[in-house]
């Protein structure tokens, strides 16, 4: 018996470690084919569940829960609160704190990382979507503006009482999330872009806002390429 | 490394690939080496490898992928960037069924700079939107009752500013 098997065994050698390579493609490897599939759980026979639920939502049925969750780290926290009163699914998703903690450690970078750890547990009882919601902070996704005004005498001629010039200007700023920011003194006060944002619509909000901040900051900087859009647009008057 | 003596490696060398609804294609080794999982693949196997399937991508989806892999096989130059970057904002411009299947398809292959355009292409889809917006976008059925939603726009009150 043991006899036989010294001279089978290195005829066969070779083609068997070739045999192992081509098994590696072949082999079924049913997980896969799993890959994308969403399984849901039975409901029991006779239940007012049963009915087959299909989702709507292509993005529901095509997409795993990570794929989504990918799709939802590259958002802006503004973005994910309003993703958050989509559906349950979503509201679910976007509690997940990584995102806060993600959008905290940007938007206070400048105090560093090991700063806001220390922050965060002693003032938000280590949750960052609390933090996100109580901790003041600047904006890095608008452009704030103060109107200043004062008074100047004029001179006029052969008149008892002198007359006044109210001046008034605008000092616009752009703050970003390094601490670095940019401003601008004005005269013009960019009405015709205001009344748009209150007028119109969204969409042509962000196209409005992004023509005022080139307008305001090519003169300023050559190239800016993250010039997002104006929510926190103080307004005047 | 084993040494191959059959003689029939050239300057470029070619993979078959299969898709799940059989068909088969023949791609340059460079750009099927974007996927990382055919590019382990292609390492664990030598040059064994007969026919590589993939159980999960059909052809269409494929022919998708490996245009984009064709694309970006070789490293961009400072020159080319700015027309690399029409080209993938004009790549991932597609309806929102395909565009889903190729995403799944990079996730499987492990291609992560399509994979983060193509990521990036639906939060784009979302950004700037309200909930309403987002729903009719992606045809999401509100699930919440009208108590929740009240509820949870009041939480979220903040983001709409």
């Amino acid at each position: 018996m043991a006899s036989e098997f010294p001279f089978t065994v290195p005829a066969e050698l070779d083609s068997a470690l070739r045999l192992k390579t081509v098994q590696y493609l072949v082999t079924k490897r049913p997980w896969l084919d799993l890959y994308g599939i969403n399984v849901r759980p039975v409901a029991p026979v006779g239940s007012a569940s049963r009915k087959p639920f299909v989702d709507p939502a292509l993005i529901h049925r095509c997409l795993p829960d990570e794929l989504l969750f990918e799709v939802f780290a590259r958002m802006t926290p503004y973005d994910l609160g309003r993703a958050s009163c989509v559906c349950r699914k979503w509201r679910y998703t976007v509690r997940n704190p990584v995102f806060w903690r993600n959008s905290c450690l940007k938007a206070w970078q400048v105090s560093g990382v090991v700063e806001n750890y220390k922050v965060l547990q002693s003032k938000y009882e280590g949750s960052w979507r609390k933090m996100w919601l109580l901790r003041p902070r600047v904006r890095t996704d608008g452009l704030y503006v103060s109107r200043n005004t004062y008074i100047r005498a004029g001179v006029a001629e052969w008149k008892v009482t002198n007359p006044v010039h109210v001046v008034c200007y605008f000092r616009y700023m752009r703050f970003f999330p390094s601490g670095r920011f940019l401003y601008k003194v004005r005269i013009a006060e960019f009405s015709w872009c205001i009344r748009i944002w209150i007028e119109d619509d969204h969409v042509s909000v962000i196209d409005c806002f992004n023509l005022l901040f080139n307008l305001l900051l090519s003169e300023f900087i050559s190239k800016i390429k993250d010039v997002a859009k104006c929510m926190n647009f103080r307004h005047l008057r | 490394m084993a040494s191959s003596t059959s003689g029939s490696s050239s300057s470029s060398k070619v993979v078959k690939i299969r898709s799940s609804d059989n068909e088969n294609f023949e791609v340059e080794e460079a750009a099927a080496a974007r996927s990382e999982t055919i590019k382990k693949l292609l390492e664990d196997v030598g040059d064994d490898a007969d026919v590589i399937p993939l159980p999960n991508v059909d052809a269409k989806t494929l022919v998708k992928v490996m245009e984009w892999c064709k694309k970006h096989m070789d490293d961009v130059d400072e020159l080319n960037k700015e027309e690399m970057k029409t080209w993938d904002a004009e790549f991932v411009d597609m309806d929102q069924s395909c565009l889903y299947n190729v995403l799944l398809a990079a996730n499987f292959l492990n291609i992560k700079e399509l994979l983060d355009q193509l990521t990036q292409k639906v939060a784009d889809m979302i950004k700037g939107k309200s909930p309403e917006e987002i729903r009719a976008t992606f045809n999401i059925k509100n699930d919440f009752t009208p108590e929740e939603e009240a509820e949870i726009r009041k939480q979220n009150a903040w983001a709409f500013e």
